[in-house]
């Protein structure tokens, strides 16, 4: 899977809508009922830190007029600006004086994007909490009643539903 | 359950009544320094628990919080107030109201039990969810990267709650009762059954010793009825007369072996009184009494006679006595002047001398016959002695011959009342009537013999039925003893089991603990990348240690203590991601709100902006989130980021101050969901 086809995945996970940009294929535009922008994937870190800017003007020369419209929304615009290629130090420190600069669009400018968790790290600004639900699945997997091995399940049923522990005793000695 | 209204008079900075309305979505409250924005914080606290936890400590003169949770302010507030409205998923709405004079909740509703879910960890307490759910400014990195680590594992500890299994906990310590009273009574029943058994195997033990004793038991029946006369009675009742019998029998066998000797000695004794031995003797014998007896009535009249005479003769004595003295003191005295010193008359030497002669011949008579008479008085009385003694032992002997007559007249009717009663037919004693005594008695232990004999052996018979019954009771008892023993063991099981359980409980509730607290690391993880404290330590490590007393570090870079790496801004940050992180990790928290007090304070533009965002993911796991900051233009930010939503709004409120007043909501925006869609080409 390509890094924007993972970028493209991971927005329509968090409730966006994307869609494709047909003069730039390595472009998709993002928006929910709260947040806007466009993902670009760069071939390298340089033609990232060339680049950007002349993107990210583009993208809003080109939607000036629904800007001036939606006000407050207006504001949220996010673009996004990555590439898999590993970066020098310089650019490491490039990159993260496009994310500091918050001129006209918050900016994410991410380099060395190998794996779907480096992908979904980058996009943190835009996505929900993530690891919540890893937290819950480790609870629901806690299974009281798997751990009851000597147990009849009818027992197990009294016991974790609405048995008394005289039916609880009962359902034991029932048992063979 | 989230917040839906606030209302405040005269608490803390608020004098005026002041009412706030959250949206389910956000509320950001900005306003300078001390125009209330922590009052609103403080309000929510004590609306929950009735007090301030960031002000636990006393001052020097014993002022705390509580002297000041009122309007303190020169001018007076009207009223003071801290109302605090919830709302659940369903609509439902609570109002808790604190008042100086105390607390009210809208229809009596727990609190505790609407925010704690109970089931999760029943320790929960409103003082939990405030610590947990509203982080302040002060107390972000004071709670999370300046803490000890020990600390810091228990106030996460704390957060996560114990895994409560407590009405499970409950049903097995009921049942655990329950199955051990169960056991104690089947091991009772038990000990019974095998009593049982031991009683019925000793009994029956005895009967097949009886069983064996006999047999004929047709043939014994037929005699023993002839025996006692019984033709029609049943087996018992014709037992128990053998058993009846049998001793009457040896009675009268004893009987007729007494009478035997008794009649033979009578016949002998009638024989020596037949030749009139004893009658001749006894007649001679009285002859002599009735001898000795006149014999002693002489002596006894000689007795009297003498005795007259001797009580005469004592008189006389009497007189001599006199004469005695007289003649003793003319002796010693002799003639006075020719008189008599006694009778003073005028008497010659020799005539004196003559007289008391004649005295002395006189007293030497009267003594003699003094002794005489004693002499035969004393004759007499051997005599009367001799005499009595005599007669006493003719008289006893003619006395006894008597008895020993009467005693054989006696006896004979004795021996005949004793014949009668043992129903012979002759109760006339004599030798024929001897010789029946013996025949009888033979005759008697013949038919005792064979009494005992046949009872016997229809007692034998009758073991036979009462082995067979007693095997019965006994098999059925062993049954018992067998079924009792598997109630036991089964219920052996079932404890164990329950104890299993038990201990699987406490188990599986540390480990969901230990779930809890390992599953923190991830999202602390994610938070942590979110907020960017360092650029140059992009992760940190969540490590849990210890057994006994357990610690939790928060390292960068391979171990690196952020505290000391990091400036205060950064510490915030990553104190940020750290109290987020715990809050979204209480699993018994039911209130979906969290509440930021001031969080961007010493944290810079970019850092904000992190932090936005990630309240902003917060807003998108459906989280309310009530943030104050002192920045206009990061609060319009956060207005904006915030994620309004058709069904989770949110608003912008300014907070104002003014003098004597106190604090009061200046502006109130509602920060709608945007409607229009920006991108509009496909």
């Amino acid at each position: 899977m390509s890094l924007l086809q993972q970028v493209d995945r991971c927005l329509r996970a968090a409730g966006y809508r994307i869609q494709p940009n047909a003069d730039h294929p390595s472009t998709i535009y993002f928006e929910d009922y709260s947040l806007f922008g466009f993902c670009t994937v760069y071939e390298s870190v340089g033609s990232l830190l060339d680049g950007w800017d002349h993107n990210q003007d583009d993208f809003l020369q080109k939607n000036a007029p629904f800007l001036r419209l939606a006000a407050r929304k207006a504001w949220n615009c996010y673009t996004v600006h990555l590439t898999e290629a590993r970066p020098t130090d310089i650019e490491s420190q490039a990159l993260f004086d496009i994310e500091e600069n918050f001129a006209s669009t918050r900016k994410i400018a991410r380099a060395n994007l190998e794996t779907e968790i480096d992908v979904q790290r980058a996009l943190y600004p835009l996505i929900p909490v993530q690891n919540l639900l890893k937290m819950q699945s480790a609870q629901s997997n806690l299974d009281i009643a798997q751990r009851f091995h000597d147990w009849p399940s009818p027992a197990i049923k009294a016991l974790l539903g609405n048995g008394t522990p005289e039916d609880i005793v009962e359902l034991l000695l029932e048992a063979e | 359950m989230r917040f839906r209204t606030l209302g405040i008079a005269g608490f803390r900075g608020v004098r005026d009544p002041m009412d706030i309305v959250f949206p389910s979505g956000f509320v950001v409250l900005s306003g300078r320094n001390g125009t209330g924005k922590s009052s609103i914080c403080d309000a929510i606290e004590f609306a929950l628990t009735g007090s301030l936890t960031k002000y636990s400590e006393s001052s020097e003169t014993g002022e705390d919080v509580n002297d000041y949770l009122w309007w303190r302010g020169s001018h007076p507030a009207e009223q003071k107030y801290v109302t605090l409205e919830l709302v659940d998923s369903a609509g439902e709405t609570t109002i808790i109201t604190r008042r100086p004079d105390g607390l009210t909740v809208s229809n009596g509703a727990d609190v505790r039990a609407l925010l704690c879910d109970r089931s999760v960890d029943a320790e929960k307490t409103l003082d939990d969810i405030c610590r947990t759910s509203i982080i302040r400014d002060e107390l972000i990195t004071q709670l999370s990267v300046d803490l000890a680590e020990p600390d810091r594992f228990a106030f996460v500890r704390a957060a996560v709650g114990s895994s409560s299994f407590a009405a499970t906990e409950g049903k097995l310590s009921g049942a655990r009762k329950i199955v051990d009273a169960r056991i104690k009574g089947t091991r009772l029943e038990y000990e019974r059954a095998r009593d049982r058994v031991k009683d019925l195997v000793t009994e029956l033990s005895k009967a097949q010793a009886e069983a064996t004793k006999g047999d004929d038991a047709a043939n014994a029946e037929a005699e023993l009825r002839v025996l006692t006369g019984n033709p029609n009675a049943d087996m018992a009742g014709l037992l128990a007369s053998g058993r009846k019998l049998a001793p009457e029998m040896r009675l009268r066998i004893d009987a007729l072996d007494r009478l035997v000797p008794r009649a033979e000695k009578l016949l002998k004794q009638e024989a020596e009184a037949a030749g009139d031995v004893l009658r001749e003797r006894q007649n001679q014998l009285l002859k002599v009494v009735e001898e000795r007896s006149l014999s002693l009535a002489s002596i006894r009249r000689q007795i009297s006679e003498a005795e007259i005479l001797l009580r005469q003769q004592q008189e006389i004595d009497l007189l001599s006595l006199s004469l005695a003295q007289l003649h003793e003191h003319g002796s010693r005295v002799g003639l006075s002047d020719g008189h008599c010193p006694l009778c003073g008359s005028a008497v010659s030497e020799a005539d004196f001398r003559s007289h008391l002669a004649e005295l002395e011949s006189r007293l030497e008579r009267t003594a003699e016959a003094a002794r005489q008479l004693t002499r035969r008085r004393a004759e007499f009385n051997d005599s009367e002695a001799r005499a009595s003694a005599e007669l006493s032992v003719a008289q006893r002997q003619a006395d006894q011959i008597s008895t020993t007559l009467e005693s054989v007249n006696r006896e004979r009717a004795a021996l005949g009342e004793e014949a009668k009663r043992l129903g012979m037919a002759d109760d006339v004693i004599s030798q024929t009537s001897v010789a029946l005594f013996r025949l009888e008695s033979e005759a008697s232990r013949v038919r005792l013999a064979k009494i005992e004999k046949y009872t016997a052996v229809l007692d034998a018979s009758t073991a036979h039925s009462r082995v067979a019954e007693l095997q019965k009771d006994l098999a059925a008892s062993q049954q018992v003893v067998v079924a009792t023993e598997k109630r036991v063991t089964k219920l052996e099981t079932a404890d164990q089991q329950i104890k299993r359980a038990a201990d699987t409980l406490k188990r599986v509730s540390s480990e969901i603990v230990d779930d809890r607290l390992a599953a923190i690391r991830p999202l602390l993880g994610e938070l942590y990348v979110r907020l960017r404290p360092h650029v140059d330590w992009p992760e940190i490590s969540y490590l849990i240690r210890g057994d006994t007393r357990r610690f939790l570090s928060l390292r960068v870079g391979g171990g690196l203590n952020l505290r000391f790496m990091f400036s205060s801004g950064q510490r915030r940050a990553a104190g940020l991601a750290f109290l987020m992180a715990v809050s979204l990790s209480r699993p018994w928290c039911l209130l979906e709100t969290l509440i930021f007090d001031d969080p961007v304070q010493h944290i810079d533009d970019f850092r904000a902006l992190h932090l936005v965002e990630s309240l902003s993911a917060l807003r998108q796991v459906g989280r309310q989130i009530i943030c104050t900051v002192e920045d206009s233009a990061l609060a319009e930010l956060l207005a904006r980021r915030l994620r309004s939503s058709e069904t989770d709004e949110g608003a912008l409120i300014e907070m104002d101050y003014e003098s004597g007043r106190g604090s009061f909501v200046g502006k109130v925006s509602e920060i709608l969901p945007f409607s229009t869609p920006i991108l509009r080409y496909a």
